[in-house]
Protein backbone atom coordinates (compact mmCIF):
# COMPACT_ATOMS: atom_id res chain seq x y z
CA UNK A 1 0.00 0.00 0.00
CA UNK A 2 1.35 4.01 -0.68
CA UNK A 3 -1.01 6.34 0.07
CA UNK A 4 0.54 10.04 -0.44
CA UNK A 5 2.03 11.77 2.31
CA UNK A 6 0.84 15.37 2.84
CA UNK A 7 2.14 16.34 6.76
CA UNK A 8 5.33 15.65 8.85
CA UNK A 9 3.15 13.53 11.42
CA UNK A 10 2.45 11.12 8.48
CA UNK A 11 5.93 10.09 8.28
CA UNK A 12 6.38 6.76 10.51
CA UNK A 13 2.47 5.30 9.01
CA UNK A 14 3.56 6.30 5.59
CA UNK A 15 6.86 4.45 5.78
CA UNK A 16 5.10 1.51 8.04
CA UNK A 17 3.00 0.51 5.10
CA UNK A 18 4.87 0.92 2.45
CA UNK A 19 8.62 0.24 3.14
CA UNK A 20 9.38 -3.10 1.34
CA UNK A 21 11.02 -5.94 3.05
CA UNK A 22 13.84 -6.06 4.48
CA UNK A 23 13.24 -2.65 5.59
CA UNK A 24 11.53 -1.76 8.32
CA UNK A 25 10.55 1.06 10.77
CA UNK A 26 9.74 1.62 14.23
CA UNK A 27 8.71 4.05 16.53
CA UNK A 28 10.11 4.51 20.06
CA UNK A 29 7.54 7.25 21.79
CA UNK A 30 7.73 8.32 25.16
CA UNK A 31 5.74 6.63 27.74
CA UNK A 32 5.96 9.92 29.64
CA UNK A 33 1.83 11.66 29.70
CA UNK A 34 1.57 14.84 27.41
CA UNK A 35 4.49 13.89 24.90
CA UNK A 36 2.54 13.02 21.93
CA UNK A 37 4.56 16.18 20.03
CA UNK A 38 8.04 14.31 20.31
CA UNK A 39 8.89 11.33 17.98
CA UNK A 40 11.66 8.63 17.97
CA UNK A 41 11.64 6.51 14.59
CA UNK A 42 14.37 4.17 13.95
CA UNK A 43 15.11 2.67 10.31
CA UNK A 44 16.29 -0.71 10.16
CA UNK A 45 17.19 -3.18 7.22
CA UNK A 46 17.34 -6.18 8.43
CA UNK A 47 18.83 -5.97 12.13
CA UNK A 48 21.03 -3.14 11.27
CA UNK A 49 20.07 0.25 12.52
CA UNK A 50 20.63 2.65 9.13
CA UNK A 51 19.26 6.22 10.72
CA UNK A 52 17.18 7.62 13.89
CA UNK A 53 14.87 10.40 13.28
CA UNK A 54 13.77 12.21 16.39
CA UNK A 55 12.71 15.25 17.05
CA UNK A 56 9.24 17.64 18.42
CA UNK A 57 6.40 18.24 15.65
CA UNK A 58 6.07 21.45 16.66
CA UNK A 59 10.09 22.62 15.99
CA UNK A 60 10.65 20.55 13.12
CA UNK A 61 10.79 22.56 9.59
CA UNK A 62 7.58 22.06 7.90
CA UNK A 63 7.68 19.54 5.32
CA UNK A 64 10.77 18.21 6.21
CA UNK A 65 9.69 14.64 6.85
CA UNK A 66 7.61 14.44 4.11
CA UNK A 67 10.45 15.29 1.83
CA UNK A 68 12.53 12.68 3.47
CA UNK A 69 10.11 9.63 2.99
CA UNK A 70 9.61 10.59 -0.26
CA UNK A 71 13.23 10.56 -0.48
CA UNK A 72 13.92 7.44 1.07
CA UNK A 73 11.11 5.92 -1.13
CA UNK A 74 12.32 7.15 -4.47
CA UNK A 75 15.86 5.50 -3.21
CA UNK A 76 14.53 2.12 -1.95
CA UNK A 77 12.39 1.66 -5.63
CA UNK A 78 15.53 2.56 -7.46
CA UNK A 79 18.55 1.19 -5.88
CA UNK A 80 17.01 -0.20 -2.60
CA UNK A 81 19.32 2.14 -0.69
CA UNK A 82 16.89 4.60 1.52
CA UNK A 83 19.65 6.95 2.32
CA UNK B 1 -50.87 5.92 4.72
CA UNK B 2 -48.01 5.93 2.32
CA UNK B 3 -46.73 2.91 0.80
CA UNK B 4 -43.51 2.81 -1.43
CA UNK B 5 -40.44 0.98 -2.21
CA UNK B 6 -37.85 3.83 -1.15
CA UNK B 7 -38.54 5.71 1.69
CA UNK B 8 -35.87 7.44 4.47
CA UNK B 9 -34.33 5.10 6.70
CA UNK B 10 -35.11 4.45 9.99
CA UNK B 11 -33.43 7.15 12.96
CA UNK B 12 -31.16 5.36 15.52
CA UNK B 13 -31.27 5.95 19.01
CA UNK B 14 -27.56 6.41 19.04
CA UNK B 15 -25.06 8.54 17.20
CA UNK B 16 -21.67 7.03 16.38
CA UNK B 17 -17.83 8.96 15.98
CA UNK B 18 -14.54 8.48 15.89
CA UNK B 19 -13.87 9.59 19.17
CA UNK B 20 -15.25 10.77 22.55
CA UNK B 21 -13.76 13.94 21.83
CA UNK B 22 -15.33 14.28 18.22
CA UNK B 23 -18.68 13.42 20.09
CA UNK B 24 -18.08 15.97 22.45
CA UNK B 25 -16.96 18.70 20.23
CA UNK B 26 -19.82 17.61 17.89
CA UNK B 27 -22.03 18.70 20.84
CA UNK B 28 -20.32 21.88 21.74
CA UNK B 29 -20.20 22.80 18.03
CA UNK B 30 -23.01 22.01 16.59
CA UNK B 31 -26.07 21.85 19.22
CA UNK B 32 -25.03 23.19 22.43
CA UNK B 33 -23.18 26.24 21.44
CA UNK B 34 -22.18 27.14 25.03
CA UNK B 35 -20.07 30.41 25.63
CA UNK B 36 -18.79 28.96 28.36
CA UNK B 37 -17.97 25.18 29.43
CA UNK B 38 -17.37 23.73 32.54
CA UNK B 39 -14.77 20.87 33.59
CA UNK B 40 -13.73 19.20 36.22
CA UNK B 41 -10.64 19.43 37.92
CA UNK B 42 -9.79 15.39 37.68
CA UNK B 43 -10.47 14.86 34.06
CA UNK B 44 -8.51 13.24 31.22
CA UNK B 45 -6.68 15.39 28.94
CA UNK B 46 -8.76 14.97 26.28
CA UNK B 47 -11.70 16.83 27.31
CA UNK B 48 -9.44 20.19 28.11
CA UNK B 49 -7.22 19.62 25.27
CA UNK B 50 -10.45 19.36 22.71
CA UNK B 51 -11.29 22.77 24.47
CA UNK B 52 -8.20 24.46 23.91
CA UNK B 53 -7.74 23.64 20.73
CA UNK B 54 -11.02 23.36 18.94
CA UNK B 55 -12.60 26.41 20.62
CA UNK B 56 -10.23 28.63 22.32
CA UNK B 57 -13.23 31.26 21.69
CA UNK B 58 -15.24 29.62 24.19
CA UNK B 59 -14.24 30.47 28.21
CA UNK B 60 -13.60 27.62 29.87
CA UNK B 61 -13.56 26.76 33.68
CA UNK B 62 -12.55 24.56 36.08
CA UNK B 63 -14.76 23.41 39.20
CA UNK B 64 -13.01 21.29 41.73
CA UNK B 65 -12.85 17.34 42.81
CA UNK B 66 -12.61 16.48 46.30
CA UNK B 67 -10.65 13.20 47.08
CA UNK B 68 -14.00 10.83 47.11
CA UNK B 69 -14.62 12.20 43.66
CA UNK B 70 -17.27 14.34 44.99
CA UNK B 71 -17.56 17.50 42.97
CA UNK B 72 -18.22 21.03 43.86
CA UNK B 73 -19.76 22.57 41.35
CA UNK B 74 -20.73 26.53 40.60
CA UNK B 75 -23.64 26.85 42.51
CA UNK B 76 -25.82 27.83 38.98
CA UNK B 77 -25.38 27.33 35.66
CA UNK B 78 -26.52 30.27 33.98
CA UNK B 79 -27.79 30.19 30.00
CA UNK B 80 -25.10 29.71 27.82
CA UNK B 81 -22.74 27.89 30.67
CA UNK B 82 -22.27 23.74 30.03
CA UNK B 83 -21.30 22.09 32.81
CA UNK B 84 -19.60 19.06 31.74
CA UNK B 85 -19.58 15.95 34.77
CA UNK B 86 -18.04 12.65 34.74
CA UNK B 87 -19.05 9.17 36.57
CA UNK B 88 -15.57 8.64 37.39
CA UNK B 89 -14.25 5.35 36.41
CA UNK B 90 -17.79 3.61 36.04
CA UNK B 91 -18.84 4.72 39.50
CA UNK B 92 -21.71 7.25 39.36
CA UNK B 93 -21.61 10.52 40.16
CA UNK B 94 -24.17 11.23 42.98
CA UNK B 95 -23.01 14.66 43.66
CA UNK B 96 -26.15 16.93 43.60
CA UNK B 97 -26.60 18.89 40.20
CA UNK B 98 -27.01 22.70 40.64
CA UNK B 99 -29.68 24.86 39.06
CA UNK B 100 -29.51 25.10 35.39
CA UNK B 101 -30.23 27.39 32.89
CA UNK B 102 -27.98 26.56 30.76
CA UNK B 103 -27.03 22.58 29.58
CA UNK B 104 -25.25 19.64 31.44
CA UNK B 105 -23.10 17.36 29.23
CA UNK B 106 -22.65 13.93 30.93
CA UNK B 107 -19.81 11.94 30.04
CA UNK B 108 -20.32 8.55 29.99
CA UNK B 109 -17.14 7.03 28.64
CA UNK B 110 -16.46 5.45 31.53
CA UNK B 111 -19.77 4.08 32.29
CA UNK B 112 -21.49 3.24 29.58
CA UNK B 113 -21.74 -0.59 30.84
CA UNK B 114 -22.90 0.70 33.96
CA UNK B 115 -26.36 0.90 33.98
CA UNK B 116 -26.62 4.30 35.07
CA UNK B 117 -29.63 6.52 34.72
CA UNK B 118 -28.40 9.66 32.69
CA UNK B 119 -29.33 13.23 34.21
CA UNK B 120 -27.69 15.09 31.71
CA UNK B 121 -29.39 16.92 28.64
CA UNK B 122 -27.13 15.39 26.49
CA UNK B 123 -25.08 11.97 27.03
CA UNK B 124 -21.69 11.77 25.37
CA UNK B 125 -18.52 9.03 25.82
CA UNK B 126 -15.65 6.96 24.10
CA UNK B 127 -15.57 3.51 23.61
CA UNK B 128 -11.99 2.70 23.66
CA UNK B 129 -11.47 3.20 27.26
CA UNK B 130 -13.68 -0.03 28.17
CA UNK B 131 -13.62 -2.06 24.74
CA UNK B 132 -10.88 -3.23 22.80
CA UNK B 133 -11.76 -1.22 19.63
CA UNK B 134 -9.44 0.92 17.39
CA UNK B 135 -11.92 3.70 17.65
CA UNK B 136 -15.20 4.93 19.09
CA UNK B 137 -17.53 7.66 20.43
CA UNK B 138 -20.96 8.33 20.96
CA UNK B 139 -23.97 10.73 21.60
CA UNK B 140 -27.13 9.12 23.07
CA UNK B 141 -30.02 10.11 20.58
CA UNK B 142 -30.33 10.18 16.70
CA UNK B 143 -28.32 13.39 15.14
CA UNK B 144 -27.66 13.31 11.96
CA UNK B 145 -23.57 15.23 11.58
CA UNK B 146 -21.80 15.90 8.71
CA UNK B 147 -18.81 14.26 9.13
CA UNK B 148 -15.13 15.78 8.51
CA UNK B 149 -12.86 13.67 5.97
CA UNK B 150 -10.02 12.30 7.35
CA UNK B 151 -8.00 9.22 6.57
CA UNK B 152 -8.08 7.73 10.03
CA UNK B 153 -4.41 6.70 10.14
CA UNK B 154 -4.13 6.16 13.58
CA UNK B 155 -6.51 3.39 13.04
CA UNK B 156 -4.85 1.88 10.54
CA UNK B 157 -1.87 1.91 13.07
CA UNK B 158 -3.63 0.30 15.63
CA UNK B 159 -4.72 -2.65 13.39
CA UNK B 160 -1.05 -3.17 12.44
CA UNK B 161 0.32 -2.45 15.90
CA UNK B 162 2.60 -5.31 16.94
CA UNK B 163 2.95 -3.85 20.33
CA UNK B 164 2.22 -0.97 22.65
CA UNK B 165 4.75 1.18 20.59
CA UNK B 166 2.91 1.57 17.99
CA UNK B 167 -0.41 1.68 19.81
CA UNK B 168 0.88 4.43 21.48
CA UNK B 169 2.35 6.44 18.43
CA UNK B 170 -1.62 5.72 17.45
CA UNK B 171 -2.89 7.23 20.46
CA UNK B 172 0.11 10.42 19.89
CA UNK B 173 -1.46 10.71 16.13
CA UNK B 174 -4.73 11.30 17.26
CA UNK B 175 -3.70 13.31 20.45
CA UNK B 176 -2.02 15.57 17.49
CA UNK B 177 -4.50 15.93 14.84
CA UNK B 178 -8.40 14.69 15.21
CA UNK B 179 -11.59 16.17 13.63
CA UNK B 180 -15.44 15.29 14.07
CA UNK B 181 -15.59 12.05 11.88
CA UNK B 182 -17.48 8.80 11.74
CA UNK B 183 -15.93 5.30 13.67
CA UNK B 184 -14.77 2.67 11.95
CA UNK B 185 -16.95 -0.45 10.55
CA UNK B 186 -14.72 -2.94 12.34
CA UNK B 187 -15.33 -1.19 15.86
CA UNK B 188 -18.99 -0.85 15.32
CA UNK B 189 -19.33 -4.49 14.49
CA UNK B 190 -17.40 -5.30 17.38
CA UNK B 191 -19.55 -2.64 19.67
CA UNK B 192 -22.62 -3.91 18.19
CA UNK B 193 -21.81 -7.52 19.00
CA UNK B 194 -20.38 -7.37 22.53
CA UNK B 195 -22.05 -9.03 25.19
CA UNK B 196 -22.43 -6.19 27.66
CA UNK B 197 -23.69 -8.47 30.85
CA UNK B 198 -20.42 -10.69 30.39
CA UNK B 199 -17.81 -8.21 30.32
CA UNK B 200 -19.47 -6.29 33.01
CA UNK B 201 -19.56 -9.32 35.38
CA UNK B 202 -15.82 -10.03 34.36
CA UNK B 203 -14.91 -7.02 35.28
CA UNK B 204 -16.52 -6.44 38.33
CA UNK B 205 -15.12 -9.65 39.70
CA UNK B 206 -11.62 -9.05 38.56
CA UNK B 207 -12.30 -5.21 40.32
CA UNK B 208 -13.58 -6.86 43.66
CA UNK B 209 -10.52 -9.54 43.33
CA UNK B 210 -7.97 -6.43 43.36
CA UNK B 211 -10.39 -4.70 45.98
CA UNK B 212 -10.11 -7.79 49.04
CA UNK B 213 -6.46 -9.14 47.84
CA UNK B 214 -3.85 -6.35 47.34
CA UNK B 215 -1.95 -6.17 50.14
CA UNK B 216 -1.22 -2.65 49.98
CA UNK B 217 -2.92 0.88 49.74
CA UNK B 218 -6.77 1.28 49.72
CA UNK B 219 -9.25 1.19 47.01
CA UNK B 220 -10.60 4.92 45.69
CA UNK B 221 -13.72 3.96 44.88
CA UNK B 222 -16.68 1.18 46.43
CA UNK B 223 -18.44 0.22 43.65
CA UNK B 224 -22.59 -0.60 43.40
CA UNK B 225 -23.96 -3.83 42.16
CA UNK B 226 -24.81 -2.27 38.93
CA UNK B 227 -21.62 -0.46 38.33
CA UNK B 228 -19.11 -2.10 35.61
CA UNK B 229 -15.70 -0.55 36.78
CA UNK B 230 -13.32 0.84 34.37
CA UNK B 231 -9.87 0.11 36.42
CA UNK B 232 -9.29 -0.56 40.00
CA UNK B 233 -7.66 2.65 41.54
CA UNK B 234 -5.62 2.26 44.39
CA UNK B 235 -4.42 5.43 46.76
CA UNK B 236 -1.02 4.48 48.73
CA UNK B 237 0.11 6.42 51.19
CA UNK B 238 3.53 8.32 49.52
CA UNK B 239 4.00 9.39 46.38
CA UNK B 240 7.45 7.51 46.15
CA UNK B 241 5.44 4.09 46.92
CA UNK B 242 3.52 4.77 44.24
CA UNK B 243 6.27 5.35 42.07
CA UNK B 244 8.51 2.67 43.20
CA UNK B 245 5.18 -0.20 42.94
CA UNK B 246 4.29 1.21 39.46
CA UNK B 247 8.16 0.18 38.56
CA UNK B 248 8.05 -3.42 40.43
CA UNK B 249 5.46 -4.00 38.74
CA UNK B 250 6.38 -3.00 34.97
CA UNK B 251 9.50 -4.74 35.71
CA UNK B 252 7.27 -8.10 36.01
CA UNK B 253 4.92 -7.07 32.99
CA UNK B 254 1.90 -5.51 34.51
CA UNK B 255 1.53 -2.30 33.37
CA UNK B 256 -0.21 0.60 35.47
CA UNK B 257 -1.47 3.70 34.73
CA UNK B 258 -1.89 7.00 36.75
CA UNK B 259 -5.83 8.25 36.50
CA UNK B 260 -4.98 11.22 35.74
CA UNK B 261 -1.87 13.50 35.33
CA UNK B 262 -3.13 17.45 35.88
CA UNK B 263 -3.54 19.20 32.82
CA UNK B 264 -1.19 21.89 32.53
CA UNK B 265 -4.15 24.40 32.44
CA UNK B 266 -4.98 23.44 35.00
CA UNK B 267 -2.02 23.82 37.00
CA UNK B 268 -2.46 27.56 35.22
CA UNK B 269 -5.96 28.15 36.36
CA UNK B 270 -5.73 28.37 39.57
CA UNK B 271 -8.89 26.68 41.58
CA UNK B 272 -8.47 24.39 44.43
CA UNK B 273 -6.12 22.03 43.01
CA UNK B 274 -5.19 20.68 46.17
CA UNK B 275 -7.26 16.92 45.95
CA UNK B 276 -6.75 16.36 42.83
CA UNK B 277 -2.95 16.87 43.09
CA UNK B 278 -2.98 14.92 46.15
CA UNK B 279 -4.96 11.80 43.92
CA UNK B 280 -2.21 12.16 41.05
CA UNK B 281 0.17 11.53 43.19
CA UNK B 282 -1.11 9.28 45.54
CA UNK B 283 -3.24 6.56 42.90
CA UNK B 284 -2.50 3.39 40.99
CA UNK B 285 -4.55 2.26 38.32
CA UNK B 286 -5.03 -1.77 37.95
CA UNK B 287 -6.07 -2.71 34.92
CA UNK B 288 -9.45 -5.12 35.35
CA UNK B 289 -10.41 -5.72 31.42
CA UNK B 290 -12.87 -8.24 30.65
CA UNK B 291 -10.02 -9.96 29.14
CA UNK B 292 -8.52 -10.71 31.51
CA UNK B 293 -9.46 -13.70 34.49
CA UNK B 294 -8.82 -14.49 37.92
CA UNK B 295 -5.50 -15.91 37.84
CA UNK B 296 -4.40 -12.71 36.08
CA UNK B 297 -5.39 -10.66 38.97
CA UNK B 298 -3.53 -13.50 41.63
CA UNK B 299 -0.69 -12.62 39.19
CA UNK B 300 -0.85 -9.07 40.07
CA UNK B 301 -1.63 -9.39 43.96
CA UNK B 302 1.57 -11.95 43.91
CA UNK B 303 3.33 -9.11 42.34
CA UNK B 304 2.22 -6.45 44.64
CA UNK B 305 2.99 -8.76 47.77
CA UNK B 306 6.62 -9.47 46.42
CA UNK B 307 6.86 -5.92 46.07
CA UNK B 308 5.75 -5.29 49.66
CA UNK B 309 8.30 -8.17 51.65
CA UNK B 310 11.59 -5.93 49.31
CA UNK B 311 10.10 -2.94 51.07
CA UNK B 312 9.31 -4.04 54.88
Amino acid sequence: MMFPIERDDEFYVFLKSCLPPPFRIQSEPSPSYYSEWMFRYILYKGDKLLEIYQGDFRTIEKGSLVREAKKMMANILKEQTPC
Amino acid sequence: MLIASKLPPERTNRTYFHTGRAAFSFLVDQVVHPKKVYLPTFTCWSLVSAMSRRFPQIELDFYPVKRDLSCVYPERINEGEALVFIHFFGHENTTPLPPCEGTLLEDFSHSYMSQIIPRGHYVFGSYRKIMKVVDGGFVMGFFNPVYEPTRKLDSWLRLSASDWRDVREAENMLDRDWCISDISSQSLEILLSANEPQVRQRRQKNEQFLAHNLSVGTPQITYRRNECPLIHNRLMPSNEERDSLRSYLSSKGVFTSIHWPTHELIHKHGVMIEDTLWIEKHVISFPVSHEYGTNDMEYICKCVDEWKQGNT
